[in-house]
């Protein structure tokens, strides 16, 4: 896409001489004969640079400049004043209304292409950065309010669903109980009733807990993670050697994506490792809380296989929630992996 | 008579189980306490023979609860209940010194055997739960650690002992493997443990026994 280029002048001669070195090299050119078409076209174009000389009748060039500045929109617009030679009262009034760069009339045509060219660069890097950023924000947002969403579906299944269910299970326990002295075959009847539902019961407590382990909701964060280590620990025959340092509390997310992050850190190590011990440290450090997951397996050629164990897809996640992920693994020497995440980012709950 | 008290959050399943147990005959509910920390309360002034408490509840949950109730040496049996059968749970719940651990989807029969169970001092878990706890009997937690304490040392604690050896600072190691210094000094401190090395001399000597590095390198 072209750079968007808003020209004010108004002088016709001189607009006419701007355009025309402007023109012919991949520029969108507009332009405003005054400062209050400037003001709307600027709010129209959004334009990557504008290019406007000082001194111009009604709405001088620095009034211009402050109002762009005082638009949210335009806040970050790269501003190039045009002034006369050597007016050093110009450039300071210029650099207080906003003003980005100064270009002296009259115009060299080289040192004006080079100049736009420079802004127009720097803008659309700048830009692409800026949406790279929200980008990153409104994944983050967009993970937080899913894993909000499974902890309420959750939260539902179990304490509204469950409870409702087990109330109802109780009822027809204690109905059963009074059919068997007198009706011995109501009493059959009703069994098959209550095993499915406590059938219903177990199949609905396994989505709970699938959407949400219940130790994170239970237990602190360390005493999650220990559990977690000690349940695999066992269930593969290798051991798990869990250190936490004392924790500040942290926030939810924190604590779920952290958790997530051991499953998988750990479902990689009993399929790809094939190592005799593995040691997970929990530790803080300035504002950032690391668990770190290390193995004295067969490791791997860096950069080799990375994107087949799933890494990607952990990184990628470490990094919505503003974390990050580290990773050092060679052949025969095992395989450190660390997940990081700010404490301060997520305020905590 | 069996002077117990219910603890559950669920307006519903409390009365179900108020009616389960006072069926029994041989329990008399003395009261009902909507959340851990009424829970609590409640233990204090009406010293339940037998508590019989959900883990998720508001405010204190069940294991919380517990916890402070055997701080405060209150000579109640907690039993617990929960939907889960997850091993930190069944883990921290027989820790904070409950004496029974039942599925609410087993909330019947068994529920007054764990009662009374409890009242006579002894334990009693769910099949699922009692599952867990003798299979984390027969095959305990794996910490062994080899005789060779060079086969203790993680991968990085390896990585460090080898830099150390090749006579680089702490900041370098750091900036090397993308951790602070103070991560750094950490794991050298526990592999001076590990190793049963005094000084950095020593961890220098070791790291060439192990063959991480040569003796002829600088």
């Amino acid at each position: 896409m072209n750079s968007i280029i808003l020209i004010v002048d108004d002088d016709p001669s001189s607009r006419f001489t701007l355009e025309s070195i402007l023109e012919g090299q991949d520029y969108s050119l507009y332009v405003a004969e005054d400062g209050k078409r400037a003001l709307e076209q600027a709010e129209a174009l959004k334009p990557d640079l504008i290019l406007m000389d000082v001194m111009m009748p009604g709405m001088d060039g620095f009034e211009v400049c402050r109002r762009i500045r005082a638009t949210p929109a335009l806040a970050e617009a790269p501003i190039l004043l045009l002034t006369a030679l050597d007016d050093n009262a110009s450039r300071l009034r210029g650099i207080e209304a906003g003003a980005d760069d100064f270009l002296t009339k009259p115009i060299d045509r080289q040192e004006l292409r080079a100049r736009v060219r420079t802004i127009t660069r720097l803008n659309r890097y700048r830009t692409l950065l800026e949406q790279r950023e929200s980008l990153r924000e409104m994944a983050q947002k967009l993970v937080t309010a899913q894993e909000l969403e499974r902890q309420r579906i959750s939260r539902e299944l179990h304490d509204e669903l469950g409870q409702a269910l087990t109330a109802h299970l109780i009822g027809l326990r204690l109905l059963q109980t009074d059919f068997s002295s007198q009706d011995s075959a109501l009493h059959e009847r009703l069994e098959p009733l209550i095993l499915d539902t406590v059938d219903i019961l177990n199949r609905m407590r396994q989505l709970a807990q699938d959407l949400r382990p219940p130790a994170v909701d239970t237990l602190d964060l360390p005493s999650a993670l220990d559990s977690f280590c000690q349940e695999y620990s066992r269930r593969l025959h290798l051991p798990i050697l869990f250190e936490a340092e004392p924790l500040p509390s942290v926030s939810d997310v924190i604590a779920i994506t952290l958790y997530r992050f051991l499953q998988e850190a750990l479902t990689n190590v009993a399929r790809h490792a094939q190592a005799t011990r593995v040691w997970v440290d929990l530790s803080t450090e300035d504002q950032s809380v690391s668990l770190t997951v290390q193995d004295n397996g067969q490791g791997f050629q860096e950069n080799s296989h990375m994107s087949g164990i799933g890494i990607q897809g952990m990184r990628e996640r470490l990094t919505i929630a503003g974390g990050s992920l580290t990773l050092r693994s060679a052949p025969g020497r095992g395989t450190v992996i660390t997940a990081s995440l700010p404490i301060s980012a997520t305020e905590a709950k | 008579m069996i002077k117990l008290l219910i603890a559950e959050d669920h307006q519903m399943v409390r009365a179900g189980l108020r009616a389960l147990l006072e069926k029994a005959g041989d329990i008399e509910v003395v009261g009902e306490a909507s959340n851990g920390q009424e829970a609590v309360l409640l233990t204090q002034k009406l010293a339940p023979h037998v508590l019989v408490m959900d883990i998720r509840m508001p405010i204190l949950n069940g294991i919380q609860a517990a916890e402070r109730i055997r701080g405060l040496k209150l000579p109640v049996n907690i039993v617990l209940l929960s939907m889960f059968s997850d091993e930190g749970l069944v883990h921290q719940a027989l820790k904070s010194g409950a004496k029974g651990y039942v599925l609410k989807s087993a909330a019947s029969e068994e529920l007054l055997w764990a009662v009374r169970a409890a009242h006579r001092g002894e334990t009693f878990l769910s099949g699922p739960v009692s599952a867990i706890v003798v299979d984390q009997a027969l095959n305990p937690r794996m910490t062994g650690t080899s005789p060779d304490p060079f086969d203790n040392l993680s991968p990085r604690e390896k990585e460090i002992l080898q830099l150390i050896a090749e006579e680089h600072t702490s900041s370098e190691i750091g900036s090397m493997l993308a951790v602070s210094e103070k991560t750094v000094e950490k794991h050298r401190a526990h592999l001076m443990e590990k190793l049963g090395a005094k000084n950095l001399a020593g961890l220098v000597r070791l790291a060439v026994k192990y063959g991480l590095v040569d003796r002829e390198t600088p």
